[in-house]
């Protein structure tokens, strides 16, 4: 991980949809006069998450006339996270900007954006308030981002605006795989960087008609039960399959000591009772679940070596008076 | 930087290698790229290495990397891998069997614009029974599998762009799927026939013992190509299957014992329990998965790094 070179690194992002080039140009020459205008060194990354030949040309040709144009592009689909993580990687800007590829909230909001980060803003993300897309759509973001904050208790209201600023050290902290991109900044918060949500005006209607599958829906839940499984769970696996597995072999075991009275003590014929099966799986269970947690405290133990769940912010180093005296020399 | 690496890999080739360097010469006198040759010893018993060390000694542009035991084909077509610069990798044999005069047909396709081009060795000269058929069964099983249709998975001639073979990890028999890996990567892959001669010198190292490897390696590849990167999403996909199982078989138990029917009572509480137990299962079995995800740290998979294909400034 290099010394950042330059101020500012935009990084735009075209992952999962058919861009349509014409809209992507409109929004390059937004950024460019707004880029411009900023009076600081600057570059911009393109990331062609394999979307196809029409966006490809499109930046080409942004990038032959516009130096600062540097394109990335991936031989088929891998999704936001790998896209986002190879950006950053490549970024030279000690400032990352994440936009979609097409106009979600106007650009002019860059220049307050960089402000809070001089100010000492780690990780901004963008509300998109006052929303002008459907009632659907809104409906359906309002539950996932309710659900979340639920979830992790982090206070962020809008989680799918792409529009987000942050320093390039507190993505190269930041693990995130999969889908997990949607929550970087959940993530930020809960590695202890200062992260501020501020509104601005959505401009556009969401991409091109995003066609949301049942599917969809099973993912998002997924995402959600890992990252809050993540977040508390990665150091120590076993406090939470551990105390899974436990709850499950104690319910099983009292079942089977249950059935052990009913056989001995009352003396009734256990064939017929499906009390008997449940207890046992019960046990099985418990224990398989438990042994889940062993594992994973193992695999913790033996390759976590880089997993801090703190961040340092700031080392003051006491003086000596000597040196002191010395340098007033 | 040559522009071709060629990455032989050899295990006990004594006999051959006289040959193997005279065709080696022929065909570097005559081709028009710049070349290097890279040789894997892989920790032959006999004495190939001393043999190559003394042959590679006069020549400029050869290398042998020596392994210091034997670790099988995959590992040393890795290791030669680490070592080669050129821009194009060819895997090649060094018994003999495929030739070297293919190369260029195999160059010329990859500058068509596809990112592997594979070997086809479609007058196979080897044994029928213990060597033609399972490895055509296998390639048939292979194809379905991982829907990458390529006759001849087994060919050890193949032409890879660096960019994208370079990334990624090499171990156990991979080499067999590594046309499969690709493409999972994105690559495009196209394949071609080349010429196949009968083993006249030393002998084949290959048994029957493959078949339960490759049945083996498949399901890995298969995971690996699906779902490394979202565990959770898979195993929890395979979870909530169960759940619905769960609750389905609860509706016919209830109704059975609304009904009164008596066959229901013991079998269908099986069930129930079995699919609970199977759907919590694999729930925390992504769970684990996505743990071992995250461990890595921040980074994308080989596959993702294999898939950036050009930076343009």
């Amino acid at each position: 991980m290099s010394e950042p070179t330059l101020d500012l690194s935009l990084v735009v992002l075209a992952s999962n949809e058919k861009p349509d080039p014409a809209l992507f140009t409109e929004m390059m020459g937004m950024w460019r006069t707004e880029l411009e205008q900023l009076g600081r060194s600057y570059e911009v990354i393109v990331v062609d998450d394999g979307v196809g030949e029409g966006f490809f040309d499109a930046a080409q040709s942004i990038a032959r006339e516009w130096g600062a144009v540097r394109i990335v592009r991936f031989r088929r689909c891998f999704g936001e996270s790998v896209a986002l993580d190879t950006a950053v990687d490549m970024a030279r800007g000690a400032y990352v900007v994440t936009s979609t590829w097409y106009t979600q909230v106007d650009p002019k909001g860059l220049s307050k954006v960089i402000g809070m980060l001089d100010e000492g803003t780690d990780f901004v993300a963008v509300r998109r308030h006052p929303r002008v897309d459907g009632v659907m759509s809104r409906l359906v973001s309002w539950l996932f981002n309710a659900y979340t904050r639920w979830i992790t208790k982090v206070e962020i209201y809008d989680l799918n605006c792409a529009f987000r600023a942050f320093r390039k050290e507190v993505v190269e902290e930041l693990h995130f795989h999969g889908d997990l991109f949607r929550f970087i900044s959940v993530l930020a918060v809960q590695k202890g960087f200062r992260v501020k949500e501020i509104p601005m005006q959505h401009v556009r209607e969401e991409g091109p008609s995003t066609v949301l599958r049942p599917g969809l829906y099973v993912r998002r839940f997924l995402d959600i039960l890992s990252l809050f499984f993540l977040m508390k769970f990665t150091r120590k696996p076993l406090r939470f399959f551990g105390l899974v597995g436990f709850g499950f072999l104690s319910v099983g075991f009292a079942i089977c000591l249950w059935m052990l009275y009913v056989r001995l003590v009352i003396g009734h014929a256990l064939s017929d009772r499906p009390m008997l099966v449940l207890g046992i799986f019960l046990v099985v269970l418990g224990i398989i679940v438990a042994s889940i947690g062993l594992i994973g405290e193992i695999i913790i133990f033996t390759q976590g070596r880089d997993l801090r769940d703190y961040h340092i912010d700031s080392i003051v180093e006491g003086r000596d008076r000597s040196d002191e005296e010395e340098s007033d020399e | 930087m040559p522009q071709v690496s060629i990455v032989i890999p050899v295990f006990n080739e004594e006999p051959c290698l006289v040959s193997l360097f005279e065709t080696l010469n022929r065909f570097l006198e005559t081709f028009d790229r710049s070349t290097e040759v890279v040789l894997v010893d892989d920790g032959s018993t006999d004495s190939s290495l001393r043999i190559m060390t003394e042959e590679v000694r006069t020549r400029p542009g050869f290398q042998v990397v020596a392994l210091r035991a034997n670790r099988g084909q995959t590992s040393a077509m890795a290791a030669g891998l680490d070592v080669a610069n050129g821009e194009v990798i060819v895997f090649m044999d060094a018994d003999l069997q495929n030739d070297p005069q293919d190369i260029p047909r195999l160059l010329k396709k990859l500058d068509e614009g596809y990112d592997l081009v594979s070997g086809w060795r479609k007058n196979r000269q080897d044994r029928a029974f213990t060597r033609r058929l399972p490895s055509k069964v296998a390639n048939r099983v292979i194809g379905w599998v991982t829907g990458v249709h390529v006759h001849d998975y087994g060919c050890t001639l193949k032409a890879y762009r660096a960019s994208v073979v370079k990334p990624l990890n090499l171990y156990s028999d991979m080499h067999r799927f590594l046309p499969a890996l690709c493409t999972s990567a994105g690559a495009r892959v196209t394949e071609m026939v080349v010429n196949h001669h009968p083993r006249t010198l030393g002998q084949s190292k290959y048994g029957l013992d493959r078949i339960f490897k490759v049945v083996a390696d498949l399901i890995v590849i298969k995971m690996i190509m699906t779902f490394s990167d979202r565990p959770v999403h898979y195993f929890g996909m395979l979870s909530l299957g169960f759940l619905l199982l769960t609750v389905f078989s609860a509706g016919l138990w209830t109704w059975n014992l609304a009904e009164g029917w008596q066959e229901g009572t013991i079998i269908l509480p099986a069930v129930i329990v079995l699919c609970f137990c199977s759907f919590l299962y694999f729930l925390f079995m992504g769970l684990l998965a996505d743990l071992i995800v995250r461990v890595r740290g921040r980074g994308r998979s080989d596959i993702a790094r294999a898939a950036v294909t050009e930076v343009a400034t």
